[in-house]
């Protein structure tokens, strides 16, 4: 794996004193090696064995992986494809006039006549990639986007089309790719987990299973942090002085060694003893890593911190946290978006507009789009694109069609994702639907494609990373997938 | 596949490679002379195609044949064997010892180790290849396959598959072996000792001495009942020095009401115990806990095992039910629930699609918890491994999809019986008593209607006279109103807000301020100062607004007619095409409340006061106000009534267009009017404050009071209007006369009434023509009678020719349909599935009213109690058609179409209409959105639905009498004319013959409902006069039933509402297609219903779902796997490991035993002993294996690191439940009430679908009495590995996660138990050093050492002083008592068990 390993412990500098201060205990806390502090590596992993370096460890890739960490934007609800990266001239030719082709039954199927987009595409960069006006900060940076415009999916259904998107199963019950991600390669740092969601947005339909560990380890689970709450992650924050708390766990550390030894050495036992320094450092880590006031002021306005309404600012500080999650190690970071403005109670499906399109789509594309940008062009400026992925996508698109006069309803048959970072092929826009943007028809691409080509990038074989669970080897893309390679650099 | 497809596949095979007969001797003989100059007998050649082929075909063609040949083998033909790969020939006939082949298999080559990634094949398998090779390796197959050839499972046919995977250990016979010598007799004499140890000594290990008595106390009772041992338990078990000692503490645990909560939550992983369909909004499960108490009951009562799985899956069909006396249960329908907790989306676009996922996790949780199988990998395609076909799924499909899922009734069906006969018996006597008042009634109909049309005829005059006087009062009025109302109009009071228009209604419809003069429309009018509105269609509409209005006050004073009225607007601001408006509207969303109204409600909210109570003619006052800021705002009498909101933005009205209506809420077509009076209207173009509002309410009106109008009338004016008064005044004296008229009188006011409107009504022609004589009766009967007969001809015609026959539920076809329920039983015949003719009816328990009315001929749930519910479903049928509809009746009930097993209805897409109304009528369920799917038609109670609300016990019923298809948007016409009746015979003459002819209709209506033959005709015509309280329906006029009602009644609140859980209605079973690779787009043919084929192939015998035969094959002693899985699941929980390790897989892909001896000497023995579950938990931990200490040897480390030999006892982690129960038990916080309705989440996380937030200490109570919700899982729980409800999870993880340690260390639950126990702590005194013991005793089962004494001593000084507490105060200081407390439950030895 390429580590630049100086690098990591330099942005790991501020843990350093904690380190002397742990190792200064007397009082038998700290008894075990402070492998974990070294913030993680092969050769430590290869000297104590995964088990001994307790349940963040890295895990080596299958091969040279291109990226080290995956940023997922996910659009919650099922963000319109073709008002945003598949523009069709056809829908505003024949706007108003029936669907020419028969339409399938949708979620409320009062299907309307054709609907022209309320927005105008422009084309963007050296690339001259076509980004709707609805994304003016995201149209600068075309040229690092890789548009997949024939994504497919098998559910029609908001719940089913999450746990689908993220999961490659249409249930609740199994590993979310992050999971994944955090099973096949662990954590490059100690003291967080592999996969983090950051929940300011809420869950989406289906709840919180959609970033379940399904049947994989627990330890693979995503940790939520949310920085609006008083305790961004459950039970992170100590209830009792430092000096405190280090006593009790020198009288716990004693009493454990103790036991231990009466049960000659049980090695789960020795493992769960470890346990609390883990925890003990995670309670430093996460206010830490949640503390944005050592970021610029410059920094921040890029992202769109700054900004008057609440949800983009919240958005952006998801933007921002993410990049400080990448340079901490962390695998897999999902965001999560926030409701819009005009419909505080819509938590979940925030971009599901099956009526006044113009109105919310408007109103989450303004949520998003300067702070997906901001992070695109600070991860550049920071050396981080090349190693981090982003990938862009909802739980299916929009019908061409109006549903009533003016929303859009679920089309799971072609909808547009895209990547960026490390690895890939921006400019590039692959694949196709109809000439309506109603069927994907050319290069046709699926949800177990799509984590085919992440798990690629990670380095990882998406055939040979299983877990054997009731009598069957289970893998995040089933068991299909083809890595799309059209769209690697 | 078919059958028959599958015949000539393997016919193909044979051909190309196994030529059958003679010819295949010949050829094999030709074969295997020439290479080895050896015959090859027959036999072995059946040996190499029975035995030898499909172990090759299925284990090795995937990579050492025509398409790939790893490392250069090939072994798709006899000379690739020979030739070998790149480490040389892979076979030496006749030696199996030196062939690579052999040692590849038995795993002995460290570089090729085959098959590879698979585990190792079956002992019995890698037998028939030695024997194969040792024998010379015979074998036919002389030429190289091509590439292009079949897959290579097509090779052998699935039966040669089949049964050599048969061959695998778990699917033999259990064969209970003799307990096997040991060196080390003196041990344990205890069978399974013998067995452990004759293995250990086999690897030259001993056992471990027997644990500490501490350890083994703490031991056992974590492992029966999921808690530590009380002090007191420790403690007499210390005292007790009697050999038996340990025997007594195993038989009280087993016996203790904790053992039975424990071993629940063990089976409820194994069927993913949950109480929430998860997906998108997490709908309930309601009622799922019964099953959870269900369990808690079984397991504390030993039910036998055989007994329980039966319960689990036929539980609704067993003969002779488990009743539960004291509870009043039938237990064995309570062990359906688990078919239930599946999860499914919200509104599937393709219904079929979440069929399939539910039934597969079905099918896999029926097959992993009961069979240790997993059928539901052969969805797609043959299993991988097993022996178990793509058929076999299907065969199962079938069964499990024709299981309805539905709520059932789990009460002992004795106790739905209660009082039935005798409520039988009193319904007779009330129908006879009912039978000779009516009789006795209708002899006089025809008096009674001429008499009533005398009363019309009196009353018409009344009213029209009054009508007359007011009309002429006003007149007398006018004059001196109109000077008034100027006189006033100039001076509008200068301390109150100016209006931009005033209306007072003085003369006219004027405005007084500016010229918004208003227009009347359909019958509004100006009388006695006021604007009169009739509620029927009156309105006023003014001109347009002189400015732009956006901010506002509407202001009106009104006098409502009545309270119940709907919807009517008493002052309205609205664009011209009534596309948005603003307006005071009454009685609209909910009776009686004042709102205010606009387009599509977008700014409309309930204001939340009171309810308008003002008596009908009072005068009131009513202002609401649009600010800028968005606020509405309603004044009622000058002071804010509810709450002031905000919603939507304020509405703005352009000049010249928009206009003021008065009296409707907008003028779109059909919108309902306003009864009542305005005294005055104003509209102002700013918002009002408060005290504005007030101020004008003090101010009043500007129109003429009584007084002043009185002052300014010529004497001859006033006198005039004296007497007018005077005339008007005699005529409410008479009015009030007939109003005070009897009940009788009233109904028949009221059926009149009707019947002028509805020409339907048997009175119809009464109130058309009893004014009438001569050739005008004459003609308009002839109108009448002509109308009817062309119409329902047609009508007949049109129904005949517009819909398609669905069922006719009020004959014979309605017993093709299947009624469900406590109300089986509660028709009348004592079935209530059965149709009944018409005429019957249901006795009212409360009120007046002996019955409502009469029923029609149908299907009927109710006939002796509306308590009892009911679920009456149609066969399975394909919807073909846009629309279905029935003519049924009902309440709190609901007519539905069930997609594809849907449970899940009456919202969202699918299909359903609401029954609430006692009366028949035909219904239209849309239904064009599900053409193509395959669905049954239910009626269903409100509290049987599958997704009834969470509380149970309302009344309900439903009637059904036909069920037709249609592709158009309108239902059947009503064929059933109460009317027609009259009709039959010549043409009546005059009114007195009209009479007659309703007295005859009549008295033979009656007659014939005495006699059990009413005809449809005759039930609506009767049923019309008993509805209305015509003929006496009602107990005041039948003083003759009280007794017998008041019986009824009192019998019938004895019957108990239904308990229900949720569970499957058997209905006519259908065979599932086979999905060609699992697409649901790709149906093959049918696979009839049954067991698995390796077990049985024969097809049920029965039209049912099948799931009884299935019980039957599960639970049975024949059964090699059903007994095995379960004693190895007693075995994983006692001794934290199973014999077969992969506790839910005995499959290829499972784990071998450890034991397998030993194994099938537990399930024989388990068997034998009755299926006592307790009896083998006993028994087990009676071994010496179980009571020794789990401190692993030297030997035991080097030799047996995983412990497969069980040389000592295991240490292992407590899992969630009793981590969580632990700490409550220390903490003395517990409650140990049991069963009931669980404790909600206490959840912090967003989360959706969470349902509602649950106490933080969960109500004190056990952990299996918290909630199971699919999306809002508890979060402590969920650190400690509590499983996710979504498949059998018979093993759980043990993981080691920081989340562990913070909850330990952080969580507000483990802290505020702490602080619990050291409340109670100090309040107990006790010394520093009583004290720490008596807490290492609490926690950890055993008293402190001197070290750990030091060490506590330690902390609680730094503790002390990290709290600046002085030394002699420690004791009384809770605070550092809580955080040693903590630290007790920070402690590894807390939560692991040794």
């Amino acid at each position: 794996m390429s580590i630049d390993r100086p690098r990591l412990q330099r942005r790991h500098a501020g843990m350093i004193s904690r380190r002397d201060m742990l190792a200064r205990f007397s009082t038998g806390f700290g008894l075990v090696a402070l492998s974990g502090l070294v913030a993680g590596g092969k050769a430590l992993a290869a000297a104590a064995g995964p088990e001994k370096l307790g349940p963040f460890a890295p895990r080596p890739p299958h091969f040279q992986p291109k990226v080290k960490s995956v940023i997922f934007c996910f659009m919650s609800g099922g963000v319109s494809h073709v008002d945003t990266f598949d523009p069709k001239p056809r829908l505003k030719r024949d706007h108003g006039k029936p669907m020419p082709v028969p339409v399938r039954p949708t979620m409320f199927n009062q299907n309307g006549n054709i609907m022209a987009s309320p927005w105008e595409f422009r084309n963007h960069g050296r690339s001259g990639l076509p980004v709707s006006e609805l994304f003016p900060h995201l149209g600068s940076c075309a040229d690092d986007l890789a548009v997949i415009r024939s994504m497919t999916s098998v559910a029609n259904e908001h719940a089913q089309g999450n746990y689908f998107m993220h999961t490659g199963f249409s249930l609740a019950g199994y590993p979310s790719a992050g999971a994944w991600t955090s099973y096949g390669l662990g954590s490059e740092n100690q003291n967080l987990p592999g996969f983090v969601v950051l929940a300011s947005g809420g869950a989406p339909l289906g709840g919180v299973n959609i970033f379940g560990n399904g049947f994989l380890p627990a330890v693979h689970q995503a940790s939520f942090i949310d920085p609006t709450q008083k305790e961004p992650l459950a039970n992170i924050t100590p209830r009792e002085a430092d000096g405190l708390q280090r006593k009790r766990l020198g009288f716990i550390g004693r009493l454990d060694q103790r036991h231990l030894a009466r049960l000659h050495g049980d090695e789960q036992v020795e493992s769960a003893i470890q346990n609390y320094e883990i925890a003990y450092r995670m309670q430093s880590a996460v206010p830490d890593l949640v503390d944005l006031r050592g970021e610029s002021k410059a920094t921040k306005e890029l992202y769109g911190l700054d900004s008057p309404v609440r949800e983009k600012a919240e958005y952006a500080r998801q933007c921002l946290l993410a990049r400080r999650l990448v340079e901490r190690g962390v695998r897999f970071i999902e965001l999560t978006c926030l409701p819009r403005p005009s419909d505080p109670g819509q938590i979940g499906n925030p971009w599901d507009q099956h009526g006044v399109l113009k109105a919310g789509h408007s109103e989450m594309a303004f949520q998003v789009d300067q702070p997906i940008a901001g992070l695109i062009k600070d991860l550049k400026a920071r050396g981080l694109f090349d190693e981090t992925l982003i990938v862009w996508a909802g739980e299916f698109g929009r019908t061409p069609f109006a549903q009533s006069t003016d929303g859009r309803d679920h089309n799971p048959f072609g909808f547009s994702v895209w990547l960026a970072g490390g690895g890939i092929k921006g400019g590039t826009a692959h694949g196709a639907t109809d000439e309506l943007g109603y069927y994907a028809v050319q290069d046709v691409c699926t949800v177990y494609d799509l984590w085919a080509t992440v798990q690629h990038l990670l380095g990882l074989d998406h055939e040979k990373l299983t877990y054997r669970f009731g009598g069957r080897d289970f893998r995040l893309s089933d068991v299909h997938g083809q890595v799309v390679k059209a769209i690697l650099a | 596949m078919t059958h028959s497809s599958l015949l000539v596949i393997r016919r193909t095979t044979r051909s190309a490679f196994a030529p059958t007969g003679a010819a295949w001797i010949a050829l094999g003989l030709l074969i295997f002379s020439a290479r080895t100059a050896l015959p090859a007998p027959p036999d072995r050649l059946d040996f190499f195609e029975q035995r030898i082929r499909p172990s090759l075909v299925n284990e090795c063609y995937e990579c050492h044949g025509a398409k790939k040949q790893k490392g250069g083998l090939r072994v798709d033909y006899r000379d690739g064997l020979l030739k070998g790969g790149d480490s040389g020939p892979a076979l030496v006939p006749g030696d199996a010892k030196k062939s690579l082949f052999i040692q590849s298999i038995r795993h002995e080559a460290s570089d090729s180790k085959m098959p590879k990634d698979r585990p190792q094949l079956a002992d019995s398998v890698i037998a028939d290849f030695v024997t194969w090779i040792n024998q010379g390796a015979v074998d036919p197959r002389d030429q190289a396959p091509e590439a292009s050839a079949a897959t290579p499972t097509d090779n052998v046919g699935w039966e040669t598959t089949l049964k050599a995977r048969k061959d695998w250990w778990s699917f033999q016979p259990v064969r209970k072996a003799s307990v096997p010598k040991v060196k080390d007799a003196a041990w344990s004499e205890h069978p399974v000792d013998r067995f452990l140890l004759a293995k250990m000594e086999e690897r030259g290990l001993r056992p471990s001495p027997a644990a500490g008595r501490e350890s083994l106390l703490r031991r056992v009772t974590f492992v029966l009942t999921g808690l530590p041992p009380t002090v007191d338990e420790i403690e007499d078990f210390r005292r007790d020095v009697s050999p038996d000692a340990y025997e007594k503490r195993v038989d009280r645990l087993l016996a203790s009401p904790r053992f039975g909560e424990r071993w629940a939550r063990h089976w409820m992983d194994l069927v993913r115990y949950c109480e929430s369909h998860g997906s998108q909004g997490d709908p309930e499960l309601p009622m799922a806990w019964r099953y959870r108490d269900y369990l808690i009951r079984a397991f504390n009562s030993d039910v036998p095992y055989d007994q329980f799985v039966r319960e689990h899956i036929a539980g609704d069909l067993l003969t002779d039910p488990r009743l539960n006396v004291s509870e009043g249960l039938n237990e064995s329908m309570l062990g359906l629930a688990h078919l239930r907790m599946v999860e499914f989306g919200y509104v599937p676009v393709d219904a079929l699609d979440d069929q399939v996922k539910v039934v597969d996790n079905q099918i896999d949780v029926f097959s992993k918890a009961f069979l240790g199988l997993t059928v539901s990998c052969a969805r797609c395609h043959d299993h991988k491994f097993d022996p178990i076909s793509q058929k076999d799924f299907y065969a199962l499909y079938g069964v499990f999809a024709s299981s309805r899922p539905g709520q059932v009734v789990v009460d002992d069906p004795a106790l739905q019986r209660t009082n039935r006969s005798e409520l039988a018996g009193l319904k007779t006597e009330i129908r006879k008593g009912l039978g000779d008042a009516w009789s006795a009634a209708a002899v006089k109909l025809g008096t009674e209607l001429l008499e009533q049309a005398a009363r019309d005829a009196e009353k018409e005059r009344v009213t029209a006279g009054m009508h007359r006087l007011s009309k002429e009062i006003a007149e007398v009025e006018f004059r001196a109103r109109a000077e008034l109302a100027r006189q006033r109009g100039a001076t509008f009071p200068t301390h109150l807000p100016a209006p931009l228009a005033r209306w007072s209604f003085e003369e006219d419809l004027r405005d007084a301020v500016g010229a918004m003069h208003g227009r009347a429309e359909g019958g509004a009018l100006v009388r006695g100062g006021r604007l009169i509105l009739d509620g029927t269609n009156a309105w006023v509409v003014t001109e347009p607004l002189p400015a732009d209005l956006r901010e506002k006050t509407l202001e009106v004073w009104v006098a409502l007619a009545v309270l119940d009225q709907k919807g009517g607007g008493a002052l309205t601001v609205q664009t011209p095409d009534s596309e948005n408006f603003d307006s005071i509207v009454f009685g609209e969303r909910e009776p009686a409340r004042w709102i205010a109204g606009s387009d599509f409600f977008r700014r409309t909210q309930d204001f939340g006061g009171p309810v308008e109570t003002a008596k009908p003619g009072e005068l009131i006052h009513l202002a609401v106000v649009y600010g800028t800021d968005n606020s509405i705002t309603l004044y009622r009498n000058g002071t804010r009534h509810g709450k002031s909101y905000q919603q939507g933005t304020l509405q703005p009205f352009a000049a010249g267009s928009a206009r003021v209506v008065l009296g409707k809420r907008h003028l779109a077509p059909g919108v309902t009017a306003l009864a009542g009076e305005i005294e005055e209207a104003r509209l102002y173009s700013r918002a009002l404050t408060a005290e504005e509002v007030s101020a004008s309410f003090e101010a009043g009106t500007i129109s003429v009071d009584a007084v002043t109008l009185a002052r300014s009338l010529t004497p001859a004016e006033l006198e005039k209007r004296s007497d007018l008064q005077r005339e008007l005044e005699q005529l409410r004296v008479a009015q009030a006369r007939q109003l005070d008229s009897t009940k009788t009188m009233e109904a028949w006011d009221a059926a009149l009434a009707d019947a002028a409107k509805n020409n339907a009504s048997p009175l119809h022609p009464w109130v058309k023509l009893s004014g009438l004589t001569g050739t005008a009766f004459q003609e308009g009967w002839d109108q009448l009678a002509s109308f009817w007969k062309t119409e329902l001809p047609l009508r007949r015609e049109s129904n005949r020719t517009n819909f398609t026959h669905g069922w006719d539920l009020r004959g014979a076809e309605a017993g093709r349909w299947f009624m469900a329920g406590a109300a089986s039983g509660n028709g009348a015949g004592g079935d209530a599935g059965a149709p009944v003719p018409a005429g019957d009816f249901c006795v009212e328990v409360k009120g007046d009213r002996v019955l409502r009315g009469l029923y029609p001929a149908g299907v009927f749930n109710h006939a002796l109690t509306r308590k009892q519910s009911g679920v009456f479903t149609s066969p399975r049928f394909k919807v073909e058609t846009d629309s279905i509809s029935v003519r049924a009746l009902g309440e709190r009930s609901m007519a539905r179409l069930v997609v594809e097993n849907y449970a899940i209805g009456g919202g969202g897409l699918y299909p359903a209409v609401n029954l609430n109304a006692d009366e028949m009528k035909w219904l239209r369920l849309d239904t064009a959105y599900r053409k193509g799917a395959h669905a049954y038609f239910e009626f269903v109670t409100a509290d049987d639905s599958p997704n009834s609300g969470s509380a149970e016990g309302g009344r309900a019923f439903f009637g059904a009498a036909e069920v037709v298809f249609h592709h158009g948007s309108q239902p059947p016409k009503e064929r059933l004319v109460p009317a027609a009746v009259l009709l039959a015979g010549d043409a009546p003459g005059s009114v007195e013959e009209l009479a007659e002819r309703y007295r005859h209709g009549l008295t033979a209506a009656v007659q014939h409902w005495r006699e059990g033959r009413l005809s449809d005709e005759e039930w609506a015509f009767l049923d019309y006069f008993v509805r209305r309280d015509l003929l006496p329906a009602s107990l005041p006029r039948l003083p003759q039933l009280k007794g017998s009602v008041a019986t009824y009644r009192r019998l019938e609140a004895d019957i108990p509402v239904p308990r229900r859980a949720p569970g499957v209605h058997e209905a006519a079973a259908f065979n599932q297609p086979l999905f060609v690779r699992g697409q649901i787009t790709q149906p093959g043919d049918a696979v009839p219903r049954r067991f698995l084929e390796m077990f049985d192939d024969r097809p049920f015998r029965t039209s049912l779902s099948g799931r009884l035969e299935l019980a039957d094959n599960v639970a049975s002693p024949a059964n090699p796997l059903t007994a095995r899985v379960m004693v190895n699941r007693l075995w994983h929980h006692l001794f934290g490991r199973g014999l077969v390790g992969t506790v839910d897989n005995f499959g290829r892909l499972g784990q071998k035993p450890t034991h397998p001896e030993l194994l099938d000497h537990l399930a024989s023995r388990f068997i034998e002993q009755g299926w006592s579950l307790k009896e083998t938990i006993r028994f087990l931990l009676m071994s010496r294996a179980f009571q020794q200490t789990a401190l692993a040897s030297v030997d035991a480390r080097r030799i047996d690191p995983s412990n497969e030999l069980l040389s000592h006892a295991p240490v292992r982690r407590l899992e969630a439940e009793a981590i969580r129960d632990a700490v409550l038990a220390v903490s003395g916080q517990m409650d140990l009430k049991m069963y009931g309705p669980g404790v909600n989440v206490y959840h912090v996380a967003k989360t959706e679908g969470g349902g509602p937030k649950g106490p933080l200490d969960g109500d004190r109570r056990r952990s299996v009495y918290q909630r199971v919700r699919r999306n809002a899982a508890n979060p402590f729980l969920e650190a400690f590995d509590a499983p996710k409800p979504m498949s059998t999870r018979g093993k759980r993880d043990a993981t080691n996660v920081p989340a562990q340690s913070l909850a330990l260390l952080n969580d507000p639950f483990v802290i505020d138990q702490s602080a619990k126990w050291a409340k109670a702590l100090v309040a107990e005194g006790r010394s520093q050093d009583e004290r720490i013991g008596g807490m290492f005793v609490k926690a950890l089962g055993r008293a402190a050492t001197a070290e750990d004494l030091a060490s506590a001593r330690e902390f609680l000084g730094e503790l002390a002083a990290e709290h600046t507490i002085p030394p002699g105060e420690v004791e009384k200081s809770e605070r550092v008592w809580q955080d040693f407390a903590q630290s007790l439950f920070c402690l590894k030895e807390f939560i692991y068990v040794d």
